[in-house]
């Protein structure tokens, strides 16, 4: 009888065991935005209003798909700014049209996959004293940092990771100028 | 939740696939939402293109919107066993993911499709069987679609299959005197009809709807309008 017992053990131990394995090897998504690849910095500038974008890679490096259901930008940028701008960024991928508006539809990454995603903001000026431009007040801007929360739904739960996309403000507005 | 204007005139005819065949008339409708009443939406866009031996073919998924049965996936909670089965399912499927799949087990029961998950895995193992899990799960397990499977605004969410579609195409039946059914078709040729009333021919109406008129992407066509489909 023991031995039995034994043996029902250590199958239990076992599948257990196996399943754990199973489970390690098999691993989940791991989506990433990858702001150190960001590329093709633009500004342009309109009366009273600019755009700034830049194209980032989100990559799926993990061995699963991962759902990117949510990707939230927040703007901020350093100190008290002359002319109280309205920062609206934006994130949408590079595929799909401006006129799909900026609505983030979830979207599946494939293991493996890449998705070159266009963000950026719109920086409107509602205050302008006389003589005042658009470039003018975002030289005074003293950089721009969007902070992206990616919200990923993959083989084990629902992930949250905050990134940093930091434009590099006076090469722009130098360009723009 | 407001609906979102359509891009294109509303209630148009889909100007591919019903032209093509001559016998399903897929229809554009304004996004359907829990705000809608299913009837007054079957009234307002597929009587006109109506005759009598018409049936009116509503996806699946139109019907469970409009019946408010969509979840958000931050509001499941996760279970062990959830999270245990949706590992052996085919990271294609709606299954492989957790929330999905323990949203289906709090509708169906845990008991009942851990006892599928089993029989499932028993069937295909031992006897070279696919498919026994969805046949024994309940059809919830089928007709679940996981976050990115629907149009937007819904595309964050968990949509269930419908409730009751039996009684709602014979409520619709009632109303409007038209044949009615709930479908679900893919792009691989796959149709299933979940409910569909009295005078359906529901052979004809399944090769009619084979090709998938409606499309599976953003068509925004739930509704099929499907000619010499009655008995």
């Amino acid at each position: 009888m023991p031995e039995a017992l034994y043996a029902v053990g250590l199958a239990s131990f076992l599948v257990v065991g196996a399943f754990f394995v199973f489970v390690r090897r098999q691993g989940d998504c791991d989506t990433v935005l990858v702001v150190a690849k960001a590329s093709d910095f633009t500004l342009t500038v309109e009366e009273g209003s600019a755009t700034v974008s830049c194209l980032v890679p989100l990559a799926n490096r993990g061995k699963q798909d991962g759902m990117v259901v949510e990707l939230l930008c927040e703007a901020s940028h350093p100190g008290q700014i002359h002319g109280r701008p309205r920062i609206v960024p934006f994130a949408r991928p590079e595929t799909t049209s401006e006129e799909d508006g900026w609505y983030w539809r979830a979207l599946l990454v494939r293991r493996g996959q890449v998705v070159a995603l266009r963000m950026g903001a719109t920086i409107t000026f509602h205050r302008r004293e006389p003589g005042e431009n658009a470039l003018s007040l975002l030289g005074r801007l003293p950089g721009l940092v969007l902070r992206v929360h990616c919200k990923t739904i993959g083989r084990r739960s629902i992930t949250w990771r905050l990134s940093e996309l930091v434009f590099p403000w006076e090469k722009l507005t130098r360009k723009a100028a | 939740m407001a609906p979102i204007r359509a891009r294109l005139p509303l209630g148009e005819a889909h100007p591919e696939g019903g032209l093509e065949t001559g016998r399903a008339i897929p229809i554009r409708t304004h996004i359907l939402t829990p705000r809608d009443n299913l009837t007054e939406v079957v009234r307002g866009y597929a009587l006109p293109f109506c005759g009598p031996d018409s049936v009116v073919a509503i996806s699946e998924s139109a019907v469970a919107i409009v019946q408010r049965r969509y979840l958000n996936p931050d509001d499941v909670r996760l279970g062990f066993w959830a999270r245990v089965f949706s590992r052996f399912v085919d990271r294609t499927g709606s299954l492989s993911s957790p929330y999905a799949l323990q949203a289906v087990m709090n509708e169906e029961g845990t008991l009942r499709v851990t006892g599928a998950f089993l029989l499932g895995v028993v069937s295909r193992l031992l006897l070279g069987r696919k498919g026994d899990f969805y046949r024994y799960a309940g059809s919830q397990a089928s007709l679940v679609d996981d976050v990115t499977g629907t149009l937007p605004p819904f595309d964050k969410y968990i949509v269930m299959g419908p409730s009751r579609p039996r009684e709602t195409v014979d409520r619709i039946r009632r109303a409007l005197g038209l044949e009615v059914a709930i479908v679900d078709v893919n792009d691989l040729g796959g149709v299933h009809v979940l409910a569909a009333t009295n005078r359906v021919d529901v052979k004809a109406l399944t090769e009619a709807l084979r090709p998938n008129p409606a499309g599976n992407d953003d068509e925004q066509t739930p509704i099929v309008v499907v000619r010499a489909a009655t008995l």
